[in-house]
């Protein structure tokens, strides 16, 4: 993929990037029994990025002959002039080292087969099915994407990358005694499907202690709304640190008003909480995804946004850090081939403190255990909105009764104030898509943390 | 080879129906869908990027032995057609059957067209100049991230092996912007809209209902949470109605039936809204830009009242359900309207004793029953008919079944989205909180 690229390398004139680019997916839906989706999608083309006078030009095609290359490097030229009627001008970019090197985490086994993929989805259809004759439905997803990636710049990046991640997601639900009750759990994460799913049969533990959880839900109360003592684990700490501060991180966002710009420097969070934007595959090796140069070519390296409760930096695009006056990050990424890249987040965590979780529910008196989530958004003012699907009481330092399905929200620089544990382990998320004009897969990561927030109630 | 590279959409589709059927498919469909977009992004400080597109990508569905699978390929690549043909023809083998599998045996249509030939990219970019020009002129305190405006010409085609042709080309120009505002250390929520239309926008400023959300920005400085804990009304502005919509059709979905996951099984024909809401499903009005003639499966799109008078009609059944459900298809595109009322705006708001007026709802995605809960933003606080005060930290809490229920407007004033149309509506009974 890298080879056809090189040729042209040396003919790109002033700033220009030059990408070739496939997403490679399989997906499997079956809900109740019944196939519902069964495809293979392979998207690929090539693109070019040229900057002029404070504006960029993108253009991509479909095809990644020579003569598309040449067509797409044109094309962007001639658009990046146009958009340079239409700017307010603008410096150079910062050049911040060019990005060599190929990173491929492709599997070394033999590529499974359709039937291979389809008897993992049977299979869990079929224990699902025979053991819990009294689900309502189960919805069973499996989904596969890898990126397959080759860049080279005018500044002598050239680097080629394939980064693979799968999913089963399985969510059961049941009839409660006021509706459906459902409960959903994901499986899998970074790597191809090879690598992930070789043993079904080990995913069944996992698939009772998410049917028993549910049964809980089932009979479980719903919060108190209002201002309470919770424990967010790692799940939810992982969303929180993506979308609560990694977002009003972004530097993109930060020029256009996020309140994260008038803080850089002060404490906006307790001095237990530290959070991280990693490169590569994090500090553990296990981070969701892999990123070691960005779609702009940039080396990636660790962002340390927040250091001991103090705001220290933002994510960077080769743009964003000419506005800001420092250097890249490496944050800069792209979705598909006609895609430009854009400000993205890559494996964002907070890092692990000292405590442990069984000390963290016993200094509680009354408030909950949050380990589920749905969705999250995030807002430039710092105000942030969690769906939580799984949890529980706790009263008097131990876990009580399940709850149902809740909300949680507060601002984050008021809340991260108010972490008083962080728990001594690092969970990564296995799935995670971020959308920002374009979808990205993401990573989340987190150890559990204890803090106050607000919860949705009835 | 050349042939198939340079061929029409319909006829590489047609192609692609025959090497499957050589290689063993008993049935099959293709969808191609070719796509030229032109792309003008820029923020507060001007255009920042022009981009193109050029796009050519093909879905190939294949049937054997009841069995379905599909592939999809971009570009025309020899090797990549024959890989498609195989993938699809593997996932299909390993499939489980199903009697509901199958194609399509509907009439064909002649090619349809909708909109423009080209965009005109130097009118475009004095639009969006203009747009920006406006923009820091009158709100200086505003920062626009994205304004991005866009023209994109899609020719979609589609073949079956039972003989169903369909062509369609359908051009639009589109403006999407996100921005928020800020003054010193203070700043507001961001928010954004979209919209669509075939011939270009003559004042961007007033796309989407765009210029009235920027001026509820330039007004939600300072906000606070809501006094107290109190169950009122939610005023819904016109995007946020688009978002209900949403959630709504999906609970009405034939396959959120099939799962026996919707709240409104067995009640088609009961009363499950208020009278004077109406829920509409119109892929093929000619007055909605971004609708479709025909679906994935080649079939005529048809408008539909989901919800007619406060009365449930119809599940949205697409070419799949109906063969497994045993229902009439009437569903495979998805174009929602709520249709205006006949009371305004301003006669609403006077007429609300307390509640919010509910810009955006940041919410966690509703459960089956359709319980929602979440935090009300770019939202205002109403309180004896009057708008009050910009709000922060309040959320507002209740069920969307109790909401259609509860609607007790809806105003004259909708604004277009391009694919669809959506009013302001007000609805009592939800619990509103702070902190």
């Amino acid at each position: 993929m890298l080879d056809p690229l090189l040729k042209h390398a040396e003919n790109l004139d002033r700033y220009t990037e030059l990408r070739s680019h496939a997403n490679l997916q399989t997906r499997l839906a079956m809900r109740k029994g019944v196939l519902i989706e069964n495809t293979r999608v392979e998207k690929r083309g090539v693109s070019a990025r040229c900057y002029r006078g404070g504006a960029f030009g993108f253009a991509s095609r479909v095809d990644d002959g020579d003569a598309a290359i040449e067509a797409v490097v044109a094309e962007a030229s001639a658009n990046a002039e146009l958009a340079r009627l239409g700017g307010t001008g603008g410096g150079l970019l910062p050049e911040a080292g060019a990005g060599r090197g190929e990173f491929d985490y492709r599997t070394g086994r033999t590529k499974a087969s359709a039937a291979e993929r389809m008897a993992v989805v049977a299979e869990i259809d079929d224990y699902v099915t025979r053991t819990y004759p009294g689900l309502l439905n189960a919805d069973i997803v499996l989904s596969t994407l890898a990126i397959e990636k080759a860049l080279v710049t005018s500044e002598g990046a050239a680097t080629r990358s394939y980064v693979p991640r799968s999913n089963v997601v399985l969510r059961l639900s049941v009839q409660g005694n006021d509706g459906v009750v459902d409960l959903h759990q994901v499986f899998g994460g970074f790597g191809d499907f090879e690598d992930r799913f070789d043993r079904v049969g080990g995913m069944f533990e996992a698939v009772d202690r998410l049917h028993e959880e549910l049964r809980e839900k089932a009979n479980g109360t719903y919060c108190e709304a209002g201002t309470h003592d919770v424990i967010l684990d790692s799940d939810l700490a992982g969303i929180l640190a993506h979308e609560a501060i990694g977002h009003t991180c972004e530097a993109d966002l930060v020029l256009g008003g996020s309140v994260a710009g008038d803080n850089l420097g002060r404490q906006v969070a307790s001095e237990k909480f530290s959070l991280v934007d990693y490169a590569g595959r994090g500090p553990d090796g296990n981070a969701s995804i892999a990123i070691h140069v960005d779609d702009e070519g940039t080396p990636c390296r660790d962002v340390t946004i927040i250091e001991k409760g103090v705001l220290k930096g933002f994510l960077h695009s080769k743009e964003t850090a000419r506005a800001f006056g420092v250097e890249p990050t490496g944050n800069a990424r792209a979705y598909t081939f006609s895609d430009e890249p854009l400000v993205r987040m890559r494996n964002t965590a907070i890092r692990p403190g000292t405590d442990r979780l069984e000390d963290m529910i016993g200094a509680i008196d009354h408030g909950y255990y949050l380990k589920r989530s749905t969705n999250g958004q995030a807002d430039s003012t710092s105000e942030f909105m969690f769906g939580v699907t799984q949890g529980y009481e706790i009263r008097n330092g131990a876990l009580g009764r399940a709850i149902r399905d809740t909300t949680i929200s507060g601002v984050a620089f008021d809340m991260l104030k108010t972490i008083t544990h962080v728990s001594d382990d690092l969970t990564w998320s296995r799935g995670g898509m971020c959308g920002k004009k374009q979808l990205i897969p993401v990573g989340m990561g987190g150890p559990a943390i204890k803090c106050r927030l607000n919860l949705g109630g009835r | 080879m050349g042939a198939l590279a340079d061929a029409e959409g319909i006829d590489f589709a047609a192609a692609l129906l025959e090497r499957a059927r050589r290689a063993g498919a008993d049935a099959a469909q293709a969808g191609h869908v070719a796509r030229e977009r032109f792309e003008l992004d820029a923020d507060t400080g001007g255009v920042n990027l022009v981009a193109t597109n050029h796009d050519d990508s093909t879905a190939l569905t294949v049937f054997r032995d009841g069995r379905r699978g599909s592939a999809e390929l971009t570009g025309r690549d020899e090797a990549a057609i024959e890989e498609a043909i195989r993938n699809a023809l593997d996932t299909a083998a390993a499939a489980r059957p199903d009697p509901a599998n199958g194609i399509a045996e509907v009439e064909s249509a002649p090619p349809s067209r909708h909109g423009p030939d080209r965009p005109d990219r130097d009118a475009m970019l004095d639009t969006l100049r203009q747009f920006l020009d406006e923009a820091r002129e009158r709100f200086p305190l505003l920062r626009i991230r994205h304004a991005d405006y866009s023209f994109e010409d899609r020719r979609r085609s589609f073949a079956n092996t039972a003989g169903v042709r369909r062509q369609e080309r359908r051009a639009v120009h589109r403006f999407w912007t996100m921005f928020g505002a800020k003054d010193g250390e203070r700043s507001t929520s961001f928010n954004y809209t979209g919209t669509c239309a075939h011939e270009p926008f003559e004042r961007l400023m007033e796309a989407g209902g765009v210029e009235s959300l920027i001026v509820d920005t330039m007004r939600s400085f300072d906000p606070r949470p809501v006094p107290g804990k109190f169950t009122g009304d939610v005023i819904v502005t016109p995007n946020c109605a688009a978002y209900i919509a949403m959630v709504i059709a999906g609970a009405l979905d034939g396959y959120a039936l099939m799962g026996g996951l919707t709240p409104w099984e067995e009640r088609e024909g009961e009363r499950i809204a208020s009278a004077g809401f109406n829920l509409l499903n119109r892929p093929a009005d000619a007055r909605i830009p971004d609708g479709s003639d025909f679906d994935d499966c080649g079939v005529s799109t048809r408008n539909v009242d989901v919800i007619r008078d406060g009365a449930f009609e119809t599940f949205l059944i697409d070419f799949f359900c109906s063969r497994k459900l045993d229902r009439p298809q009437n569903a495979g595109r998805r174009n929602l309207i709520i249709p205006p009322g006949e009371r305004c705006l301003e006669d609403l708001i006077r007429e609300t004793e307390r509640g919010v007026l509910l810009a955006r709802f940041s919410g966690g995605a509703p459960n089956h029953k359709l319980d929602f809960s979440g935090v009300a933003k770019n939202s205002f606080y109403v309180e004896d008919g009057e708008i009050r005060y910009p709000l922060i930290e309040t959320m507002v809490s209740g069920n969307f079944q109790d909401l259609l229920m509860n609607v007790r407007g809806v105003s004259s004033e909708s604004i277009d989205f391009g694919g669809g149309e959506f009013p302001y509506l007000v609805a009592s009974g939800v619990a509103i909180s702070r902190p």
